[in-house]
């Protein structure tokens, strides 16, 4: 019996690596990230194109768009934010469980876009409210910029920022 | 019984009626603001529908535009009506239930108070919002 369990464990043995507690949870971070389902305008509309088929953030473990901010850990805002929206997109980042990420997707979640001048209505810029980790500007972004963005914040998140 | 013939005992201005040009069979300019609530009802009886209620600020007034319809076959008449900015106007909202929002939109943006409407408030812009964008006196605070 004794004999049997040394045979089965041996190979492992060799498989054992050392590393820093926190680069391995890093690892796991970068390569799990879980985006909120969140759409605020058209952005939105390039952020399900790079979710689905033709580009899929799968493969870079991001696809599993929550709908839940609980079970999220990237928030992507993708879009305009009105100035009443705005506390709403703070209490759902408040909801996300830490370590959280945000992607500021678009030209109006970056800087008000075409309505940062004589707007009544609209935040110029997530970054006055939210800590922003990546901005990806375009208007709309194609879906390579949101999964060259994504690929951004692995690195970020890989070395631990 | 047509739109011309709803009008007939009330003091307008008969504008264009071009369904190719401007997208309205008919458009009236009404004269009297005390009118509107009695003619929405003659609209109501006809079988029409309120399509929207909107404004636009023409800088010495602002003028109210109530666009009525009929189906299946479109019929769409505008009743315009030219009120002050301080002015009171009579609500519709007992004709037309689907009033409500149209005047409450109206109030956000142009400032248009509604006598008679059951639950005045902003419905659009961000609470705490002082003055109403869509006026051309507005401004844009800049930072």
């Amino acid at each position: 019996m004794v004999k049997e369990i040394e045979k089965i464990e041996t190979p492992y043995v060799h498989n054992v690596k050392f590393a820093v507690l926190e680069d391995v949870l890093n690892w796991a971070r970068k390569n799990s990230l879980w985006p909120a389902t969140f759409g605020l305008a058209c952005c939105a509309i390039e952020m399900m194109a790079a979710g689905a088929a033709r580009f899929d953030l799968d493969r870079f473990g991001a696809g599993v768009f929550r709908p839940s901010p609980r079970q999220a850990d990237l928030m992507i805002v993708a879009g305009t934010v009105t100035k009443k929206m705005a506390p709403r997109v703070k209490t759902l980042y408040e909801q996300m469980p830490a370590p959280k990420y945000v992607i500021a997707l678009g030209a109006c979640s970056i800087s008000g876009g075409v309505f940062s001048k004589n707007a009544y209505g609209v935040v110029k810029g997530v970054d006055s409210f939210l800590p922003v980790d990546v901005y990806v500007p375009g208007c709309p972004p194609r879906p390579e910029a949101l999964i060259y963005g994504l690929l951004e914040l692995q690195k970020k998140i890989k070395e631990g920022k | 019984m047509s739109a011309i013939e709803l009008l007939d005992s009330y003091e307008k201005e008969v504008l264009e009626q071009n369904y190719e040009k401007n997208g309205f069979n008919h458009s009236f300019l009404l004269r009297k603001k005390e009118d509107v609530v009695d003619l929405a009802k003659k609209f109501k009886d006809e079988g029409y529908f309120l399509e929207t209620i909107t404004a636009v600020d023409k800088k010495d007034k602002i003028r109210l535009i109530y666009i009525f319809n009929k189906m299946p076959k479109v019929h769409r008449t505008a009743i315009y009506l030219d009120v002050n900015y301080e002015d009171d106007v009579p609500s519709v909202t007992n004709v037309f239930k689907s009033a409500d929002w149209f005047e409450s939109e109206v109030y956000d943006f142009f400032g248009v108070k509604f006598s008679g409407h059951p639950n005045l408030k902003r419905l659009l812009t961000p609470e705490g919002m002082e003055g109403y964008p869509l006026l051309k006196s507005w401004k844009a605070e800049e930072d």
